[in-house]
């Protein structure tokens, strides 16, 4: 495509004022965003907890192993309750 | 058919024309890619550690830029503490390695494509870095959405580099990187919550799928059945994950992809604020719950970061909730696979396609994404200390060559993309409908099978998991 020095001039105008706009956003706004106490609280609380809240797969939670491993005590535990437990009737029922 | 024109996400028929050699489709180099990454980060686990305590001597080879706070620096690089710069030129080197291999053997050169591939790894980690950001990261707002907005706004700008195009190889890395995550689909954790779980993400997941990939295509008639499949399995299973899968095994188009992944994350962030509240308010305990929204919010991140503003027991069911659905995304992406050769893309006038032309136009690389997902699987049951060793693999090694390799797609979808062309997939808003009236069916059938599975049928599995 033959473009115009005028047109491609344009072009890398709009990158820069874009880019102008990423360094703001994330170098000032968000930073600012941060030290907010209820945004500094939700991060140390997913921290600590072991979640990934942008994990694409489960295996991308540190906490999984640890979840997985209460939840496979408990039905090691009360296997009957996940496998065969139904409600039971009394006689009078 | 596909009505919408477009470049889909199987380039591979034109390029297999006439050779169909294991050697000559990029379908099969993502399973030897993929494969062979595979055996050596198990190799080098099994020579490397001990039978007692595997090691990944990989680790420190492979990374990608971590998460910051008000300076993007300390995302690769915090003096005294971490340094990431070794390993994330570990997976440039790597990654060139094996994608300019396999773009050499099929045809195409080996420096054209290196070149190209150094600018998109650069815009790749970009995009890592500003998903980094804790405030960013918090909020669910994945990799996958940056790399897109990456790509797009160098191609909506200044336009793709054309010495930058020989690289630009959406299928390719995502082929691969499937591949790879197939060694993180393991099978026994299907079983980790018993029946209820198994009702809850593996009964209602393919019922919620099949319903509304039909309600898109009998009643709001959507022209592309890809667009439709990608956004329903998108929806149904678990996000960003399984559009990939599904878009690889329909052959849909980028900017279906682009669209249902966008579409997704929206609602997502939405249902992560919105449903802790509505479960508080309407008092349902915290198994239930976790076990609805388990089932229900798309992205498995979000699924955890909801589920823990509930309490410990409500993260722990979610987060295995949605664990089962990401192992279904193998047996979705397979069986959407064969729907599409001998269902949707066969002559509707002509005789039911043979075997040999099933097995020509069947995308390979889903066999590999199976394999790998059997062999891991296996490894993992089987084998004395397996979880320990699969463990040791996938996270000092797969998952990080994994994520860069969707990362990479992304950036290369957008850098294929004009503003344009997306929108015209938003036409008469039919896929917006479709998402919030599949949604809306998704959240009342999980919510019933949850209740039935953790308060009627099985409620002593429930009473366990609340103590």
């Amino acid at each position: 495509m033959n473009l115009t020095s005028r047109e491609r001039g344009a072009r890398w105008q709009r990158l820069s004022l874009a880019l102008a706009a990423i360094v703001v956003i994330w170098g000032l706004v968000l930073p600012r965003l941060e030290r907010m106490p209820t945004v500094q609280a939700r991060i140390k609380h997913l921290n600590e907890n072991g979640i990934d809240p942008a994990a694409l797969f489960y295996s991308d939670h540190e906490g999984m192993g640890r979840w997985e491993a209460s939840i496979r005590e408990t039905q090691r535990q009360h296997p009957e309750a996940f496998w065969s437990q139904l409600p039971k009737r009394s006689p009078t029922e | 058919m596909s009505t919408t024109d477009g470049p889909q996400l199987d380039s591979d028929a034109s390029q297999t024309t006439g050779t169909n050699s294991l050697l000559g489709s990029e379908d099969w180099w993502a399973v030897w890619i993929g494969g062979g990454l595979l055996a050596f980060c198990l190799a080098s686990v099994l020579v490397a550690g001990s039978a007692d305590a595997p090691a990944n001597p990989l680790k420190s080879w492979l990374a990608k830029p971590g998460s910051w706070s008000s300076n993007p620096i300390d995302s690769i690089f915090v003096a005294g503490e971490s340094n990431s710069i070794q390993g994330v030129v570990g997976v440039l080197v790597v990654s060139s390695v094996a994608f300019g291999l396999g773009s050499l053997v099929m045809g195409r050169g080996f420096t054209s494509f290196a070149i190209g591939f150094c600018f998109i790894f650069l815009l790749a980690t970009l995009a890592y870095i500003l998903a980094g950001q804790k405030v960013v990261k918090s909020y669910n707002l994945e990799y996958a959405l940056w790399a897109l907005a990456v790509g797009l706004l160098i191609s909506n700008t200044i336009g793709t580099p054309s010495w930058a195009k020989p690289a630009v190889r959406t299928e390719f890395f995502i082929k691969t990187g499937l591949v790879l995550l197939g060694a993180e689909v393991l099978f026994s954790r299907l079983l980790t919550l018993g029946v209820p779980g198994i009702f809850v993400a593996w009964v209602v997941t393919p019922i919620v799928l099949v319903t509304t990939f039909w309600f898109g295509q009998k009643i709001l008639g959507i022209d592309s059945p890809s667009l439709n499949m990608v956004i329903s399995a998108d929806m149904s299973v678990c996000g960003v994950s399984a559009a990939i899968a599904t878009a690889a095994a329909c052959k849909a188009k980028k900017e279906e992809l682009s669209l249902a992944i966008g579409m997704s994350l929206s609602f997502t962030v939405v249902m992560m604020v919105l449903m802790p509240a509505v479960i508080n308010a309407m008092g349902i305990s915290q198994v239930l719950g976790g076990a609805w929204m388990g089932g229900t919010i798309d992205a498995t991140g979000a699924v955890a970061a909801a589920g823990s503003m509930l309490g410990e027991e409500a993260l722990q069911v979610a987060a295995t909730v949605k664990m089962i659905q990401n192992i279904l995304i193998g047996v979705v992406a397979f069986f959407v696979a064969v729907f599409w050769v001998v269902y949707i893309e066969r002559d509707k006038d002509g005789p039911k396609p043979s075997v040999g032309e099933i097995w020509t136009r069947f995308p390979k690389f889903i066999l590999g994404f199976v394999a790998a997902s059997i062999v891991f699987s296996c490894i993992y049951a089987s084998v004395d200390n397996g979880p320990a060793i699969v463990d040791a693999v996938i996270k000092g090694s797969t998952k990080t060559l994994r994520g860069w390799f969707f990362c990479l797609a992304f950036v290369s979808i957008g850098l294929e993309t004009n503003f344009k062309e997306l929108a015209k997939f938003f036409k008469g808003g039919k896929p917006l409908i479709l998402y919030v009236v599949g949604q809306s069916f998704n959240l009342c059938l999980t919510l019933f099978m949850a209740w039935l599975m953790f308060e009627k049928v099985f409620p002593q599995a429930a009473a366990s998991l609340g103590k």
